[in-house]
């Protein structure tokens, strides 16, 4: 998967038009970003590329070109 | 703890008993209509049952250890071990086994103990009753395991990710231990303390509040519960397509159904209590029991508990009989 694949899950997830999200926006400026709907991203990325994230690593991440990063280094 | 057997475990009767307010969180006012949609289709959970004057906990353990003892005509005086499974005693001291040996009238030669376990709990009541009977002297000695809590008592109304999930609940399970039998049980139970974070109490203004970290708790669970159970199954040397229910801790349906796929399981064979009561911490497994309908005759469980430590404990009970379990509700 490369990052605009990525943009587009993550699109699909928050329920908000890709057009809206770049490689550069803040995983915490997402559409209602809280923990209930946080919770359903992480588990979604974990079906979709296997990898568990844990609070501290989202901590870490700011954009979701980091998130993709880390995905990809995860996997 | 490595893996344990016991022989001659037999669940006789579980009776749970709920507060009889219920509460819709369709209706809660502090979501918006997305979350809301969200917490039922995702997180699974839409009615909840609240108490609503405090500190009747133990009022519920009465009642539900009373309506199990009355079901099967066992005395209260011929119980040789009461396990309570509890983290809202709010009384802290003395434990709950205690107090409700003396107002339940109970013989002083009556073992009462609690345990501090929550979602795991009743699993680790079942093995720690199972071992204890194991070693009593009698033909069949007897035992009663409660688990429960009134966990609203910890969740301020303004916490959007514990309040929605939780429900007050409380389970009394007679346990008897037939010495003849070589019915065996298996027990896989483990404790990953590097979690003990992920659920934990914290205290602001004199009061003491549940914080929970949902990430977390998806992560641990979904990184152990799966080969906690896959190793008691190896263990045990059972047929994995002969298990009739697995029957799991309802934390919400996002970690239930991760574990459910990990094992590859049937979902006719894994039961969910999760909409229609919530998250009922060490009540869990004994209220999704009752939940089923169509027990076989003779029918092999595995329960799985998982949580707040974090601890993990699974149980094989191998051709057991059906278990009777009826979920009752209270004025609390």
């Amino acid at each position: 998967m490369n990052i605009s694949k990525f943009l587009s899950f993550t699109a699909s997830e928050f329920h908000c038009d890709q057009t809206l999200l770049t490689s550069e926006t803040p995983i915490r400026e997402l559409p209602n970003w809280n923990s209930l709907n946080a919770l359903v991203f992480i588990s979604e990325i974990k079906r979709e590329f296997g990898v568990i994230l844990s609070s501290k690593d989202l901590t870490k991440v700011v954009t979701l070109q980091d998130l993709y990063d880390l995905i990809q280094h995860r996997n | 703890m490595p893996l344990t057997t016991v022989d001659g475990l037999f669940i006789k009767q579980i009776i749970n008993i709920l507060p009889k307010k219920k509460e819709d969180n369709l209706k809660d006012l502090l979501l918006n209509e997305g979350d809301k949609q969200r917490l039922i289709n995702q997180i699974g959970i839409r009615y909840r049952y609240t108490q609503q004057r405090g500190d009747q906990v133990k009022t519920a353990f009465e009642s539900a250890v009373k309506k199990a003892c009355e079901n099967l005509e066992w005395e209260l005086n011929e119980i040789d071990i009461l396990i309570v499974v509890t983290q809202t005693n709010m009384a802290l001291i003395p434990a709950m086994a205690c107090r409700l040996q003396g107002d339940l009238k109970m013989s002083s030669s009556c073992m009462a103990l609690d345990l501090n376990l929550g979602c795991s709990g009743f699993v680790y009541g079942l093995q720690t009753m199972a071992s204890l009977l194991n070693s009593i002297q009698k033909k069949k000695p007897k035992g009663i395991l409660c688990c429960g809590d009134f966990s609203t008592l910890l969740t301020e109304d303004s916490d959007q990710s514990t309040r929605p999930i939780f429900s007050d609940g409380v389970s009394a399970a007679a346990i008897e231990l037939e010495q003849a039998s070589s019915a065996t049980s298996y027990f896989n139970l483990e404790t990953f303390g590097e979690g003990q974070d992920a659920i934990c109490t914290e205290k602001i203004n004199a009061k003491r509040w549940m914080r929970m970290n949902g990430l977390d708790v998806f992560g641990y669970s979904v990184n152990f519960v799966p080969q906690n159970i896959k190793t008691l199954i190896e263990f045990s040397s059972q047929d994995k397509e002969a298990i009739d229910y697995y029957i799991f801790h309802q934390a919400n349906k996002i970690i239930n159904d991760a574990i459910k796929d990990s094992l590859d399981v049937p979902t006719d064979k894994v039961p969910s209590s999760l909409y229609q009561y919530g998250n009922t911490s060490s009540a869990s497994i004994p209220i999704t029991l009752g939940t089923i309908e169509d027990h076989n005759e003779l029918n092999t469980y595995l329960f799985s508990g998982f949580g707040v430590g974090f601890s993990v404990g699974s149980a094989l009970l191998p051709g057991h009989p059906a278990i009777n379990c009826k979920t009752l509700f209270q004025d609390l």
